[in-house]
């Protein structure tokens, strides 16, 4: 039995957002029903990467990560047929989960004050750019404006920018506006659900990505409204990191020294160098205030070591300091090795691949991979005919007039 | 207060600085009483008074924003774990507890034989996340980890630069501090569905340093699948164009802008007027503006460097093509649809006043959560030696005197 089992999940989305807040909930153990357009499926099997760069459907890298322990059925929820048989799933399910647009599902008759007529019971999650309500519902947005919006990328890059008016703020790598999108709705989904214990009522999950986005990281709005500051990017303005990305001959590292302790040990992983004896760093207030001086040094020093050596060395001296690995070095590292971290999944057509695995061990209800991602409709039959009870001929009635 | 989901859930919060005191901030949001466990001898990363509101105020453990922020809604218990008699007064609460939260060094718990071992001995059923920068097992998991220095590790840091630079910049930000709080959270309301259902808790070991790795997605993936290493993106993409950040008119102001489709692009150019460069045909397809980008590129900010960001944004929406302006703290606090949202929310305290703090994003129509006001520290110990472990007055009395309360 997993954490989840028993819960049953209507997944109706594109893309990352609301596919990873079904992905968790599987992996949890929660049945995960993936509705997908007939033709040609949720757009990231569209997406890659793709084994040798050739597009399939059933082999998009992105596509596999994102729905491991899922089901997937094909419908065409634009036909009347379509939408009726879709209302029919709902019938039966506790979660829908959909990241389409308000104003679509207000038009198709699909939005909560109509869905909720199928099932008392079912919560409804929305995960949009902008949420179910105000001036920006409407408005486009992708992970990259939400990322902006959001105000995720002024503090980017770290340590500011020496022309902030040529240097843009930068965005994170993958799609991280997208992942935190749907693990946000993914918990308030699961608080909804624990509600509809006591209550018997479902209820409407409204998920806005950018505002999630910018509940978390508040730097700089915190600065502003505590403090009443309007902060530049231009390099030496930054609060202090009192830490250093350090380009050796071989790779890069990244130490952090905001103790004195750290310091004082960095320094004899350095070999005690002269130029720290400047009064500039003899305490831990006047290295915050002279950081960039100290991390030029440190990264002159760096260009004629070897990345091990350095890593070895502070390691020996507790110094926290990391190579900054590539994900060949991560895949390969002891790290994730010892914790098992990456599942081999097999997969009928993408065959035997590492796929990054669950964050967290659960002692009672462990993680399994217990299905690949599902091939494009590969579960109509056992979810229409044995769940809904339609006949094999009705099957092939919807798949001939292309509800299917 | 009564219709909230995890209302009669108690929580026990052995947290430090940004990925534990989120877990137990969004729990508390859903309803749960989340409680602290501090002391005056080992203050919390935040509470080491740096940053004070108001701005010009005496230094005070209780007027940092930046705890109140990460702990909003909780309540504070000051206990010296040292002591035996502090640790006893933990046991005791975390039996007639639900769950805790631990992102302490590995080794702290353990070394008080408050950890998970010993507290389900307790209380057979308790949920418990550990939430680690390297989890409770592997080679070096008592190392202390902050997702300044795990990000390097998950491959995170590698990928975090511009395009056309050959070392990567890092990030200013720390995302998988919110992305390890946020999964805790799931997990142990998951858990507890879970515990409702068939009567047993269970022990959660998360690793931070995944969940890092878990928002790499297609990256990881490339590499597996083709042995490939993904060049660094900053705000370009190799499938999309015009995709970037576009510098507008003023100091610092910038908009992002994304075009997918061919019909984006169409609209995209009646948006800026249909200037003749767009006619050329290598911009016509999705390919030859990835190819040229860089020419497309400089022709954008032609446009975009005489209008305003929010300028920018409007006029682009109105056409239909995802544009979103990079916005600064004033922005932020000024963003009609932030404001609308309630995304910040104006909280009394008794020694900082009036604050703006985030309100609650996960927004439930029919249970909506609650943002309340962050504790001075202890300000919960008389209510939970008092009413929850029915200690009398008297004996409250004696473990301030002997110094077990501070």
């Amino acid at each position: 039995m997993r954490a989840l089992s028993g819960l049953k999940v209507i997944e109706w989305g594109r893309f990352i957002s609301a596919p990873y807040c079904g992905k968790l909930l599987a992996d949890l153990g929660a049945e995960v029903i993936k509705v997908e357009d007939p033709c040609g499926g949720d757009p990231s099997r569209r997406y890659g990467p793709f084994p040798n760069d050739v597009p399939h459907l059933e082999r998009s890298g992105l596509f596999l990560y994102l729905n491991t322990n899922k089901l997937s059925v094909t419908l065409d929820i634009h036909s009347v047929a379509g939408a009726r048989l879709f209302k029919k799933l709902l019938e039966t399910a506790d979660v829908l989960v959909e990241n389409h647009p308000p104003a679509q599902l207000l038009q198709m008759e699909l939005d909560y004050e109509h869905l909720k007529k199928c099932n008392q019971r079912l919560i409804m999650t929305s995960i949009t750019p902008f949420g179910q309500t105000g001036p920006y519902r409407d408005l486009k947005g992708c992970d990259l404006t939400c990322f902006h919006l959001a105000g995720l990328a002024i503090t980017n890059p770290s340590g500011g920018v020496d022309d902030p008016d040529t240097q843009p703020p930068l965005r994170g790598p993958a799609n991280q506006a997208d992942f935190l999108g749907g693990l946000s709705a993914a918990v308030s989904t699961m608080s909804a659900v624990f509600a509809v214990e006591k209550t018997g009522t479902g209820q409407h999950v409204d998920l806005s990505q950018q505002e999630a986005l910018a509940s978390m990281i508040r730097r700089n709005l915190g600065e502003f409204s505590y403090e009443g500051l309007i902060k530049t990017r231009l390099k030496g303005t930054q609060p202090s990191s009192e830490s250093v990305l350090g380009q050796c001959k071989d790779g890069t590292f990244y130490a952090l020294c905001n103790t004195d302790r750290f310091w004082a040990n960095w320094l004899e992983v350095m070999g005690n160098p002269d130029w720290a004896a400047s009064e500039l760093f003899e305490s831990r207030a006047a290295r915050r205030e002279n950081w960039d001086a100290a991390k030029a040094m440190i990264e002159d020093w760096a260009k004629d070591q070897n990345l091990d050596d350095v890593v070895d060395a502070a390691s020996e001296k507790r110094v926290p300091c990391m190579p900054v690995n590539s994900v060949k070095g991560s895949v390969n590292s002891d790290l994730f090795a010892a914790r098992d971290y990456f599942a081999e999944v097999d997969h009928p057509q993408a065959g035997r691949v590492k796929y990054p695995g669950a964050p967290y061990k659960l002692s009672g209800t462990p993680w399994a991979v217990a299905q690949p991602a599902p091939l494009l409709g590969q579960h109509n039959e056992e979810v229409y005919c044995k769940r809904l009870g339609y006949s094999k001929e009705d099957l092939a009635r919807m798949r001939a007039a292309g509800v299917i | 207060m009564n219709d909230l989901p995890l209302q009669n859930v108690r929580v026990i919060s052995f947290t430090n600085g940004m990925a534990g005191p989120y877990a137990g901030r969004l729990l508390c949001d859903f309803g749960a009483e989340v409680i602290v466990v501090e002391t005056r001898k080992r203050l919390d990363t935040f509470r080491r008074p740096r940053l004070v509101y108001p701005k010009d105020a005496e230094p005070d453990f209780d007027r940092s924003w930046s705890w109140a922020e990460y702990n909003r809604g909780k309540m504070s218990i000051s206990v010296d774990l040292k002591r035996e008699e502090g640790r006893d007064l933990i046991r005791r609460l975390v039996s007639i507890s639900d769950a805790a939260i631990d992102n302490f060094g590995a080794r702290v718990l353990r070394g008080f034989e408050l950890d998970y071992r010993h507290l389900t001995e307790l209380k057979p059923d308790l949920i418990m996340v550990s939430m680690q920068g390297l989890g409770q097992t592997g080679p070096d998991h008592e190392h202390v980890l902050w997702g300044m220095n795990l990000m390097p590790l998950a491959g995170l840091t590698y990928e975090w630069g511009f395009t056309d630079n050959p070392t990567p910049t890092g990030s200013g930000g720390f995302p998988t501090d919110y992305l390890a709080g946020v999964t805790a959270a799931l997990m142990l309301i998951a858990a507890l569905e879970y515990r409702d259902r068939t009567g047993q808790g269970q022990f959660i070991d998360m690793a931070q340093v995944e969940n890092a790795a878990t928002i790499m997605e297609s990256i990881y993936m490339d590499y597996t699948i083709n042995n490939r290493l993904q060049e660094r993106r900053g705000n370009s993409s190799p499938y999309y164009g015009p995709y970037g950040v576009y510098r507008c008119k003023g100091s610092e102001q910038w908009c992002a802008i994304e075009v997918r489709t061919d019909e984006e692009w169409q609209s995209f150019c009646d948006a800026i007027g249909n200037p003749p460069w767009t006619d050329d045909a290598k911009f016509a397809t999705v390919l030859g503006r990835v190819e040229n980008s860089a020419e497309l590129d400089r022709h954008i900010e032609e446009w975009t460097s005489t209008r305003g960001h929010l300028e920018v944004m409007e006029l682009l929406q109105r056409a239909g093509v995802a544009a979103g302006a990079v916005l600064n703290g004033e922005d932020q606090a000024n963003c009609p649809q932030l404001l609308h949202r309630k995304t910040f929310v104006q909280i009394d305290h008794p020694k900082m006043g009036v604050a703006y703090y985030p309100g609650v994003v996960m927004n439930l129509d029919r249970s909506p959560g609650i943002a309340r006001r962050p504790a001075m520290l202890g300000e919960h110990t008389e209510y939970v030696l008092r009413d929850l472990l029915g200690l009398s007055e008297s004996e409250i009395h004696e473990l301030a005197e002997s110094g077990v309360l501070t």
